[in-house]
């Protein structure tokens, strides 16, 4: 059970005191007499000689469980025991009486404190400087849902959850292999939010699990409040505005994941999961892909790609063409883009920056709209105002629909996080194209593909299978080759087991059974 | 003019940007290298920004291999 | 400075694009000014005479097969000369280096902007080529990998449009020029297309990882280029006619200009720009790149990349001082360029690898260089075949391996850099061939170390490809069996041999771990 791991402290004065009175006074003094803690202090056995208190936080912990197992059991069943030693009744306690399913010793206030607060119910005993917590967690948490930014139309529906056991148990029930394995840590000296790392033992890269365990010990912040944080600390490249740390919502999008080889965070409070190592082309896919047609999905590939790039330079290429190099439009569109840019008083940059800014403006205040305003506003902001601003001659027609399908089409991705990169790396090379032309849009592109090359993600390259050029890798790459052939895992993710398993289609095996 | 401040500004930048990494692990050779190449460049660029003429290498080379040159052309002929 | 190490198949796309490079906007003109409609022939003939320059490079590399050009100057030829000739051959790669800007510069200012100062494009593409240069070797081999598609793409997509506009009459009358016309054009062919290939010594034989696959990918690269440059030349001619292209100065330009399909695709000449551009940045950082490695090498500096900076700024001066105008360009790369370029670029490889064979120097403190040492090993010997591979740097160590079954394969490479070392490690069947390759250099030595193991791992060498060298490295295979691992060895060779920049991340990962 995923109690506090933090070892006993040295201090002196952590230790439990052997007087029930003396404890939880300092209890309540360190909690500062707070109103969700309850302390019931019962006494049972024969001449009412024992004397507990139960101690829990109201609203961490499920009641039932407490007055059903807990509760209940102290003082009806502690009469059947003949134990007078302090310590045998402990034991007697935790043995035979609870009928919680987790129960240990504890001997320090900081120990105490971590349980209380996780949930746990906490049983002292006077005269005893030891006490038995158990699990009785229980807080309300959201139900598992629909998944609110990935949606698919073929696919299951959950979504992770903030209470990272539901989590992990989401993921469980689709991997149902002994190998997958968890390992906690603690982190955020405030907080202490638990984190979970998952894993398959025989798949994934030890070196990399092992690295990641180091990276989420060295992390040393007062609080965690997001898998963001953890991004932040365990990302590769501190100073790259591509992610290269995945995030998902979706159960089977990171089972998959795993599957693959790769490694799962799981931070408790937040319904995304962490996989690492991302790689460029995993921020290209998503999980729907795998559940259509192959074929179809690598045409919706192609397309996502396709739109991606022409989210990220189709400004730069209007502003480009229109200032430079005027002669690379046939004639007629040239005429008509020329005409509706006459009575436009700006330059086609300032013209490009006020549409994209404008965007960007409608967009962040559609994201913070309740719901019920929220489409009406979208929809009237950017047609309406965009119309509204080509007929008052603030902008030409041509820029607002680049600037709709650009807008449009930087939401092809199906991972936000790259979406995020590429619209923000548009208006360097906006400024880039019109100082000049598409020689600085070319100069802004190398430098993005020399960035990338350059990234590394846990040791792998970010770029692979492009970069180094694994022809192998390819089939899930850029496009989708048919289940049977996707036989081996990627091979610098996971450096065993590249196999996938047992061939697609074995008739030998198939005309035996039917015998 | 501004281009020579410019060239100055960004010298001045490169400069502080790997000196005192390169002292601190004692690197004179380095330092003394690295410190002729950036003057050396500094003040070509500054020269160029002020548009004063300077020959161009190739012309000293185009000299010394004239001879070879003629040597080869009159050979062919 | 870690040893970074790029893959043979990056390396045959670097050969393939640096050899390209400026030739494909310059060569169609500079070639057809003297064969007229032959040039064509003239350039076929130059890519055939690229073979033995390239076989003279490829025996340069195997003689010093860890040390970049500069080092083995200083080594064959002590240290006085050494420098000197060193010195030579920085000039030339500065000066290359500037001179590529310039170039850049012009093209873009006369046919794409004619309003821009020619400043600003230097300016610009230095910023690439010293941002590509203080990221490493490594990350430009990558960048290269990833610019090569988009190259073949585009030029696949130049020939289809501007084929129809061919006129075949344009090739008559064949074989009428003189002979020493074709003879001159062919001089400049090779001049810009296969006498700088001398800049890939500073990366071939020390930062490719497998040789053998290196030296093919050396030739096939080469070929690539030159059917290429062969194609555009042809085209240039089949199109423009002979006297048009040899009066333009960048006739494949026009030859893009021309491209009108349907009415609809024209006047894309400067999507077609992207190419040349492409190939422009891989010849220059390559000169840039030789030079930087060269000064850090030559003052024995341990970390270059403070030089990058200087050097960068160098070029970018030089650039605009190096022609005053483009005829100055065009003589200078008609008379000039040929023997400065043959001087220090053919000469000075062929004068060292003489005085290497004279001084009997491998590159280790050799006693065999010859396939003596091959023979030896063949012979088998069961125990302790440890110093097979000590002196040897030639390629034929390759039969060495066959022999050793038993164990005690031990220190066979100890020596640097062989090439066929790899090939070494067949013979290990039973343990023991964990400290092949202990010293430094080879790349290739190194994996077999690691992997250290199960029998099977040797008998996967066997195929050509050392590639599996690298993949035994992390993967450990001990759990593997070796018929499997073999059977993808011998067809993803290659591709394994990207691995390895898979495998030096996991280097870069214990070094990671203390940072952050």
């Amino acid at each position: 059970m995923s109690i506090s791991k933090i070892t006993d402290t040295s201090q002196n004065n952590d230790q439990l005191y052997s007087s029930l009175s003396q404890n939880l006074k300092m209890i309540k003094n360190t909690l500062g007499n707070s109103d969700d803690l309850i302390i019931r202090e019962i006494t049972i056995g024969k001449a009412e000689k024992y004397a507990f208190a139960i101690i829990y936080v109201d609203g961490l912990t499920d009641k039932i469980s407490i007055s059903d197992s807990v509760i209940d059991k102290l003082m009806l069943d502690i009469e059947a025991s003949d134990e007078t030693e302090t310590d045998k009744i402990i034991r007697y306690l935790r043995d035979s009486c609870l009928t919680v399913g987790d129960v240990n010793d504890i001997f320090n206030f900081s120990t105490l404190y971590n349980s209380i607060l996780n949930g746990d119910t906490v049983i002292l005993l006077d005269e005893s400087s030891t006490g038995i917590v158990t699990s009785t967690k229980g807080a309300k948490d959201r139900a598992v849902m629909e998944p609110s930014t990935e949606s698919v139309i073929r696919g299951p529906r959950e979504s992770f959850t903030e209470t990272l056991r539901t989590n992990t148990a989401l993921i469980r029930r689709k991997i149902k292999s002994p190998n997958l394995w968890i390992k906690s840590r603690i982190i955020g000296e405030v907080t202490k939010t638990d984190v979970a790392v998952m894993y398959l033992n025989d798949i994934a890269n030890d070196k990399i699990v092992a690295e990641v365990l180091a990276r989420l010990d060295r992390i040393n912040i007062d609080g965690i409040l997001e898998s963001g944080y953890i991004e932040d600390f365990i990302q590769d490249s501190k100073y790259s505005i591509f992610p290269t740390v995945y995030n998902s919502e979706r159960p089977d999008v990171i089972a998959g994941e795993i599957l693959d080889g790769k490694i799962a965070i799981l931070v408790d409070g937040s319904p995304f999961v962490l996989i690492v190592p991302a790689l460029f082309t995993s921020f290209l896919q998503s999980a729907e892909d795998y559940y259509q047609h192959w074929m179809i999905s690598t045409l919706v590939r192609l397309l996502r790609f396709f739109g991606i790039s022409l989210a990220l330079v189709a400004p730069s290429l209007y502003v480009a063409i229109t200032t430079f190099h005027q002669e690379m439009l046939p004639t007629a569109m040239l005429i008509s883009v020329a005409s509706q840019r006459e009575g436009v008083p700006f330059p086609a940059i300032v013209e490009a920056l006020i549409m994209e800014v404008a965007f960007e403006v409608l967009r962040e205040a559609g994201l913070r709209m309740p719901r019920t305003i929220g489409p009406a506003v979208s929809i009237v902001g950017t047609l309406v105002i965009g119309q509204a601003a080509v007929e008052a001659g603030i902008v030409s027609a041509v820029m607002v629909i680049i600037v709709a399908l650009t807008a449009i089409c930087s939401f092809l991705f199906p991972a936000y996080s790259l979406s995020n990169t590429v619209r923000a790396l548009r208006f360097p090379l906006m400024i880039l194209a019109s100082i000049l032309g598409l020689f600085g849009l070319m100069f802004g592109l190398m430098i993005i593909v020399l960035h990338l090359c350059s990234i590394r993600t846990f040791g792998v390259p970010y770029l692979s299978p492009f970069g180094p050029l694994i022809l192998k890798d390819q089939k899930d790459a850029l496009v989708l080759f048919p289940r049977r052939a996707l036989l081996t895992r990627p091979r610098l993710i996971s450096q065993k087991n590249t196999v996938r398993g047992h061939k697609y289609f074995d008739t030998k095996k198939r005309n035996q059974s039917n015998v | 003019m501004i281009m020579t401040i410019f060239i100055l500004i960004i010298s001045a930048v490169i400069a502080f940007a790997f000196i005192p990494k390169l002292k601190k692990n004692k690197e004179t050779k380095t330092i003394v290298i690295f410190s002729i190449f950036l003057l050396i460049g500094a003040a070509l660029n500054i020269a160029v920004s002020l548009r004063i003429k300077i020959p161009s290498p190739l012309d000293l080379i185009t000299f010394i291999f004239s001879p070879i040159k003629d040597l080869i052309v009159s050979l062919t002929k | 400075m870690e040893k970074e190490i790029i893959s043979s198949r990056q390396f045959m796309i670097i050969t393939l694009l640096f050899s390209i490079g400026t030739a494909i906007l310059i060569l169609p003109a500079s070639v057809t000014i003297e064969a007229k409609q032959d040039a064509w022939i003239a350039s076929i003939i130059g890519v055939v005479l690229s073979f033995p320059v390239i076989k003279l490079f490829i025996a340069f590399g195997n003689r010093t097969p860890t040390l970049t050009f500069v080092e083995a100057n200083e080594k064959i030829l002590g240290r006085f000369f050494g420098k000197f000739t060193s010195i030579g051959f920085i000039i030339i790669a500065l000066l290359s280096a500037g001179e590529l800007l310039y170039f850049i510069g012009i093209f873009m200012k006369t046919e794409i902007m004619p309003e821009t100062p020619t400043l600003a494009f230097a300016f610009l593409f230095s910023i690439i080529i010293i941002y590509a240069a203080f990221l490493g070797i490594e990350v430009f081999a990558r960048s290269a990998e990833v610019l090569f598609p988009i190259f073949i793409l585009i030029f696949i997509f130049f020939i289809v449009c501007i084929s129809p506009s061919v006129h075949m009459e344009n090739l008559q009358p064949i074989m009428e020029t003189p002979k020493k016309s074709i003879f001159f054009s062919m001089i400049r062919f090779i001049s810009l297309f296969s006498f700088p290939l001398a800049m890939l010594l500073t990366i071939f034989p020390s930062a490719v990882n497998v040789q053998k696959s290196a030296q093919k990918g050396f030739y096939i690269g080469t070929i690539l280029g030159g059917f290429v440059l062969v194609t555009i030349i042809t085209l240039c001619i089949l199109v423009l006619g002979p006297a048009n292209t040899a009066s333009r100065t960048f006739p494949s330009y026009s030859l893009a200009q021309r491209i009108s399909i349907g009415n609809f695709l024209q006047r894309i000449e400067v999507i077609m720009a992207t190419m040349w551009i492409i190939t422009i940045y891989i010849r220059t950082f390559m000169y840039f790149y030789a030079a930087v490695i060269g000064i850090g090498q030559l003052f024995k500096i341990k970390n270059h990349r403070p030089l990058i900076f200087p050097l960068g700024m160098i070029i970018l001066g030089l650039s605009q001082i190096v022609h005053p105008n483009i005829i100055h360009s065009d003589i200078y790369n008609r008379d000039t360029w040929p023997i400065f370029s043959f001087v220090f670029m053919i000469l000075l490889p062929l004068i060292l690898l003489i005085v290497a064979k004279i001084r009997k120097i491998n590159g280790n403190q050799g006693t065999n260089t010859k396939s003596n040492c091959s023979a030896q090993n063949e012979s088998g010997s069961n125990n302790g075949n440890s110093t097979q591979g000590v002196g040897s740097n030639n390629n034929d160590n390759s039969s060495q391996s066959n022999s050793s079954s038993a164990g005690g394969n031990s220190t066979q490479n100890e020596s640097n850099s062989n090439n066929d070392n790899s090939t070494q490690s067949n013979s290990t069947s039973a343990g023991g061939n964990t400290t092949q390759n202990e010293s430094n250099s080879n790349d290739v030595n190194c994996t077999q170390n690691e992997s250290s193991n199960a029998g099977g791992n040797t008998t996967q060498n066997e195929s050509n490809s050392n590639d599996v060298n690298s993949t035994q490295r992390d993967s450990s295979s001990h759990s593997e069996n070796p018929s499997p691992s073999k059977s993808d060895n011998s067809s993803s060779n290659t591709t394994q041999n990207d691995s390895d920049t898979g495998n030096t991340p996991n280097s870069d990962k214990n070094k990671d771990s203390p940072e952050s």
